[in-house]
């Protein structure tokens, strides 16, 4: 939930375990304890959406036994080994570092990812302000860093852990298909419903709505992949796009209500369980939900969203549920 | 629950749809590695790999395993 600088600090020096977000700046000043942190300005509260530089979204964690480690590019495939097994690893990664760049490719093929539970997000900054840097945080050493993540790996015995997510765009029933030959952030050629063709030309030609993600089909889950821009021949994506997966591009959005759509798919949903969460950038800005409320799932607003891989425009949430046997 | 290797070549490459999100992108990214390597003794440890997964999410994907015993 949303705290003050002082009732962060004090949680802090109670020896709490927590999952910090806020700016650079308040993150800075927090004194050493056992928590990581990651920095953003827009959080969605439990009233609104908010864009804040004087609060923190703070998650609490039970006295479970924890690791916090930080991960550069070159050792960032060992994150899930790392992680305690039936536990929770949560990563914030700086935008546009290295170490994202790595993790965003590669993370599926990590040994271990999948058998360990790791969810997090991309840090970030105030995209109206010059002079922030997105920044993650390990607060047992103070080690503030803008190219390597920050996990905290938490050994959760008496829950069983699951990670889902909350995808408000579905593909486009009368999209055709796009199906990539190679895995990556920067696509050129493509396959249309079959035929080669190069996506920029595509997208422009059709005057396709670049604010919708490409949505592909994971085995029965939508999963988006987001546009950063389309410059000559070539699209500019936020994550990347995979070979042997089909995509579409996405159904606009009833009256580009993001908040009715968000409040939609959560109210078949329980937070009863949830421990964290959070949002996309994408969502937050494009639909404006900055004083609107979703309904649940408070959380920072994120520039990417890790569940287990790196996921665009959606919102991801954890659930601790007593464990049966 | 334990499936055969049969069945999880089944799963790889026959295109199903699962409801738990985890197992679902967990799946699509082993597909991706048996369309590089179908080789035995990788079909084996894909194998090994969706047994441990099933096993320690069994109680979160019940619907899901409903349909795998199916196959």
């Amino acid at each position: 939930m949303m705290k003050t600088f002082g009732e962060t600090k004090e949680l802090i020096e109670q020896g709490k375990t927590l999952h910090i977000a806020g700016t650079e700046e308040l993150l800075r000043k927090l004194p050493k304890g056992d928590w990581i942190g990651g920095s953003t300005e827009y959080f969605m509260d439990k009233d609104a959406g908010k864009v804040t530089d004087d609060m923190l979204f703070v998650n609490e964690f039970a006295d479970y036994n924890h690791k916090i480690t930080m991960y550069d590019e070159k050792n960032i495939h060992s994150v899930a080994l790392d992680s305690f097994e039936g536990g929770l690893s949560i990563i914030i990664l700086p935008f546009d570092s290295a170490v994202l760049k790595e993790y965003a490719e590669h993370a599926a093929e990590f040994d271990g990812m999948f058998m360990r539970d790791v969810a997090g997000w991309v840090s970030g900054s105030n995209l109206g302000k010059t002079g922030q840097t997105p920044i993650a945080v390990n607060g047992q050493t103070g080690e503030v860093s803008t190219d390597k993540a920050a996990v905290l790996h938490l050994n959760i015995t008496d829950y069983d852990v699951d990670i889902e997510i909350v995808n408000i765009f579905t593909a486009d029933k009368n999209s055709p298909t796009v199906e990539f030959t190679e895995e990556g952030f920067i696509v050129e050629d493509c396959l249309i419903n079959g035929v080669t063709t190069n996506l920029a030309d595509y997208v422009r030609s059709n005057n396709l709505n670049t604010q919708l993600p490409l949505v592909g089909n994971y085995s029965g889950v939508e999963i988006n992949i987001s546009c950063k821009s389309v410059e000559g021949d070539k699209v500019y994506l936020y994550a990347p796009v995979f070979p042997d997966v089909k995509y579409r591009f996405a159904a606009p959005l009833a009256e580009n209500d993001y908040a009715a759509e968000f409040r939609k798919h959560l109210s078949k949903i329980s937070d009863k369980n949830s421990v964290f969460s959070c949002n996309c950038i994408l969502n937050f800005l494009y639909g404006e939900l900055e004083g609107k409320s979703i309904g649940k799932f408070c959380g920072p607003i994120t520039f990417g969203e890790v569940a287990y891989q790196l996921v665009n425009q959606t919102l991801v949430y954890v659930t601790f549920t007593p464990k049966r046997d | 629950m334990k499936l055969s290797s049969f069945q999880v070549q089944q799963i790889l490459t026959r295109g199903h749809v699962f409801k738990h999100v985890s197992f679902a992108l967990f799946i699509t990214v082993l597909r991706g590695k048996y369309l590089k390597d179908p080789s035995k003794a990788a079909l084996d440890k894909y194998t090994s790999d969706v047994n441990a997964f099933i096993e320690k999410n069994r109680h979160l994907m019940q619907d899901d395993i409903k349909e795998l015993v199916k196959i």
